[in-house]
């Protein structure tokens, strides 16, 4: 049965390479960044710092991971539909992704170990257009030719990483080692409508390399709150070049290294008889990092806030169906790290989820419905829409299990 | 391992099932993309760049005489001399099987030569007889290297005379049996050349050993007593083929002032160099290069046209005294023709011109051939250096040139 499971896990670590969303704001810095955190934080709209339940998993919080009893993993897909609008018109875009993995084992008494896989940013741009030169040495009375001028942009970052956790008494802690890796390609190719002439063009691909550290605090209060703090020390990023001609030189040299922010973030949770609400916020300090990227100085220090709430299920034998799921939903705000057109970007993200567990104890099956509003044609120049429909699964496994205690 | 449940066996999940869909759904995801200009406002890590053109003066020019090798292949010789050309023809005899193992008594030989029309019919010919001295060769020769210009050992046999214009008369020429004997028995067999004299008015083919018509194929008729094994032939003709059957043009050509010739069965080449250093290769990415050369229509060949060209890489160095030296690579499989309504010629040389700014050191320059210089004769004259400048030999060169990084 092991080995089943395993196949799958494969099969989905090589799907990541698929995980990047396309977005029209995709196209500076490292790229834009995302933020889901989990499935069952997505239908929060991004909360749940401060969660507890052991089914689930804490990409944003080192700390929440200690409550482990079985190997566990999760995995999850995403169906994307993105609708983008600005001076030149509207396009639409399909998307079927795959935004991360975890596998979390239970090691040593209150001792819990995370593996997991995400992605840290999507970086993508496509510009086709159609442009007409005049060469200064014409022939055959061609004053002007007529070609594609194609600048493309794709890559992103990723993180792997390790996290352990434990708990003391009623509050836990944990660390995350982050693994960055990452590429940013850059193209540019000038295409003649004459097929006589030859493509000319400049590839550009930066690849990330870096390692980070994340601490997490989760505390439970009494009166069924409970309150948690992360922060994210910043992390260097190695950035080495290379750079390609057509059919020309190829160049490789080490460039500026970047650096991913000091990032705070707190989390409070309150749990009534049926309901919790949860909210989040966080800052993440851009500006400090400005100098270290090339070009790209407009760096801000960004912030967010989550709500969400979430409906808890009846766990009696003779309840019906439908109450044995939970149900959630949430709002937040988000802002991009880089001014564009000199404007602020901001996200609002309206959410809902569901989770459904399967056979006591086996896993969750867990839906999330996303609603994300990008930027606006008044001040960036452009907007975003995307629906998302997030399905994912989180299993326990019996391959390690703690002893009770 | 099978993707259907075998009857009678528990049902259990087969995570191939899984992986199946999984990439189907994965290569659809790759596929996706923004396709219209929406965004295009916002990306600001574009790689910038600028079509160009230029000229490039050639600074190194020679014609490349190599080996009249490909007349050895020539249905027909032609002897001669029209306007400026004069026409040798060569013949060697060496397959004297057939007149057994002993020669008794010499009586006769007889070179016989098949007409075969005029070089150019469409002239008027001066119907004045012409002669030409028939010689034999008296030290050995390469049929590959010799040129008309080479000087060899000879010894005049015969004196013929060209008294009419019937395009399909023979011609016979009576060999001494001196010359049979150094042939024969003292394997001495240089062959026969027969050089116009001055006063010749046009260009005459005759069949070579090549010809299509075996019963016009050069021979030298032998009449001889010999012995063969232990039975005598008595006054017996024996018919010998040529073995080698050429011709050696003067291929002065000078019509109007210097020019430059590309041959077809004369195989003569022109050698062109320019300077592509200030193309670096860090910054530049070619579009199309192309050495513009100009037809000269007023040198028009009596052997005929070529008006199909390739270029070729030089792989060695050369200079404009000694150009014979160096080596030339295989032809470029795109051809190119003389412009219908001008003299150009337009040689794109894209993909060696990107190896030469890749790799500077590469660049010894391009040769122009005939396309068919193997297979069939003539020529075609072009301005050199020296012409006006609006006829020179120059490189164009269409190019993207992008920021340095």
């Amino acid at each position: 049965m092991i080995h089943k499971h395993l196949i799958i896990l494969f099969a989905f670590m090589i799907s990541t390479s698929f995980s990047f969303a396309e977005t029209i704001f995709g196209s500076n810095g490292i790229g834009f960044l995302d933020r889901n955190e989990g499935i069952r934080s997505v239908g929060m709209a991004g909360a749940g710092l401060s969660l507890t339940d052991s089914a689930y998993f804490h990409f944003a919080n080192p700390a929440g991971w200690y409550n482990v009893g079985k190997t566990r993993y999760t995995i999850s897909t995403t169906l994307v539909r993105s609708y983008a609008s600005d001076e030149t018109g509207t396009d639409d875009l399909d998307e079927f992704l795959f935004p991360g993995m975890a596998l979390s084992v239970p090691i040593y008494h209150n001792y819990a170990l995370g593996l997991y896989y995400k992605p840290v940013s999507d970086y993508n741009y496509l510009l086709i257009g159609q442009s007409e030169w005049s060469p200064k040495y014409p022939i055959d009375d061609s004053d002007t030719l007529s070609y594609k001028d194609r600048l493309q942009g794709e890559g992103g970052l990723s993180k792997m990483g390790v996290n352990l956790a434990t708990k003391f008494g009623s509050t836990s802690f944990g660390i995350a080692s982050d693994f960055y890796l990452g590429k940013l390609d850059n193209l540019r190719i000038i295409d003649f409508d004459d097929d006589l002439f030859s493509l000319s063009g400049r590839s550009e691909r930066r690849e990330l390399s870096g390692f980070g550290i994340r601490l997490g605090l989760l505390s439970d209060l009494p009166g069924n709150t409970s309150i948690a703090a992360t922060v994210s020390l910043p992390a260097k990023l190695n950035v080495s070049t290379v750079i390609q001609y057509e059919a020309g030189d190829s160049l490789k040299f080490d460039d500026l290294d970047y650096e991913l922010p000091l990032e705070f973030g707190i989390g409070f949770s309150k749990t009534g008889n049926r309901l919790r609400g949860v909210v989040d916020a966080g800052y993440s300090f851009w500006e400090e990092t400005a100098d270290s990227w090339d070009s790209y100085s407009d760096y801000i220090n960004t912030s967010r806030l989550s709500i969400g709430v979430e409906r808890l299920p009846l766990r009696g034998a003779l309840d019906p169906w439908y109450e044995k799921w939970l149900y959630r939903a949430g709002v937040s705000y988000d802002e991009h790290y880089i001014e564009l057109n000199d404007n602020k970007l901001t996200i609002f993200r309206v959410a809902a989820g569901a989770g459904i567990p399967v056979k006591s104890g086996v896993g969750i099956l867990e839906f999330a419905f996303t609603l994300d509003f990008r930027g606006d044609e008044s001040t960036i120049g452009a907007k975003e829409t995307v629906v998302g429909i997030n399905v994912g699964w989180s299993s326990m496994e019996k391959w390690f299990e703690r002893k009770q205690r | 391992m099978s993707f259907y449940k075998r009857a009678g066996t528990p049902a259990s999940f087969n995570p191939f099932l899984l992986i199946l869909p999984l990439s189907i759904l994965m290569i659809l995801s790759g596929c996706a993309q923004y396709d219209n200009e929406v965004g295009g406002s916002l990306v600001d890590n574009e790689v910038t760049g600028e079509l160009k053109d230029t000229l490039f003066q050639v600074d190194r020019v020679a014609m490349m005489t190599r080996g009249d090798l490909v007349k050895l292949n020539a249905a027909n010789i032609p002897l001669g001399i029209q306007e400026e050309l004069t026409s040798d023809i060569v013949l060697r005899f060496t397959e004297f099987n057939a007149l057994g193992d002993t020669i008794l008594e010499w009586r006769s030989g007889t070179l016989k030569l098949f007409g075969n029309g005029f070089v150019d019919s469409s002239e008027t010919f001066d119907p004045a007889s012409w002669s030409a001295v028939v010689y034999r060769i008296d030290e050995s020769w390469d049929p590959i290297e010799l040129t008309n210009e080479d000087t060899l050992m000879m010894t005049p046999l015969d004196t013929i005379e060209f008294i009419t214009s019937d395009p399909f008369d023979s011609v016979e020429v009576s060999i001494d049996t001196l010359t049979l004997k150094s042939w024969v028995e003292d394997t001495l067999a240089y062959g026969i050349r027969i050089s116009p004299l001055p006063g010749a008015g046009f260009l005459k083919n005759f069949a070579s050993r090549l010809a299509s018509n075996a019963e016009k194929l050069p021979v030298l008729k032998i009449d001889a007593t010999f012995r063969k094994g232990e039975e005598t032939y008595t006054d017996s003709v024996v018919t010998i083929y040529s073995d080698v059957s050429s011709f050696l043009t003067s291929d002065s050509f000078q019509v109007a002032g210097d020019r430059l010739y590309v041959g077809a069965g004369y195989s003569r080449l022109m050698l062109f160099h320019t300077d592509f250093s200030t193309l670096l290769s860090n910054t530049v990415s070619l579009n199309k290069v192309e050495v513009f050369v100009h037809t000269d229509s007023t040198a028009v060949g009596m052997l005929g046209e070529t008006n199909i060209f390739t270029v070729a890489q030089i792989r060695y160095g050369w200079s404009n005294s000694d150009p014979d030296t160096t080596t030339i690579g295989s032809s470029s499989s795109r051809l190119f023709n003389v412009s219908e309504d001008t003299s150009l010629v337009r040689l794109d040389i894209t993909p060696l011109a990107r190896l030469w700014v890749a790799e500077p050191d590469s660049n010894y320059g391009v040769a122009v051939r005939s396309f068919n210089e193997f297979t069939t004769i003539g020529r075609r004259a072009f301005y050199d250096n020296s012409a006006d400048s609006l006829l020179r030999p120059v490189f164009r060169v269409v190019y993207t040139e992008f920021d340095i990084p």
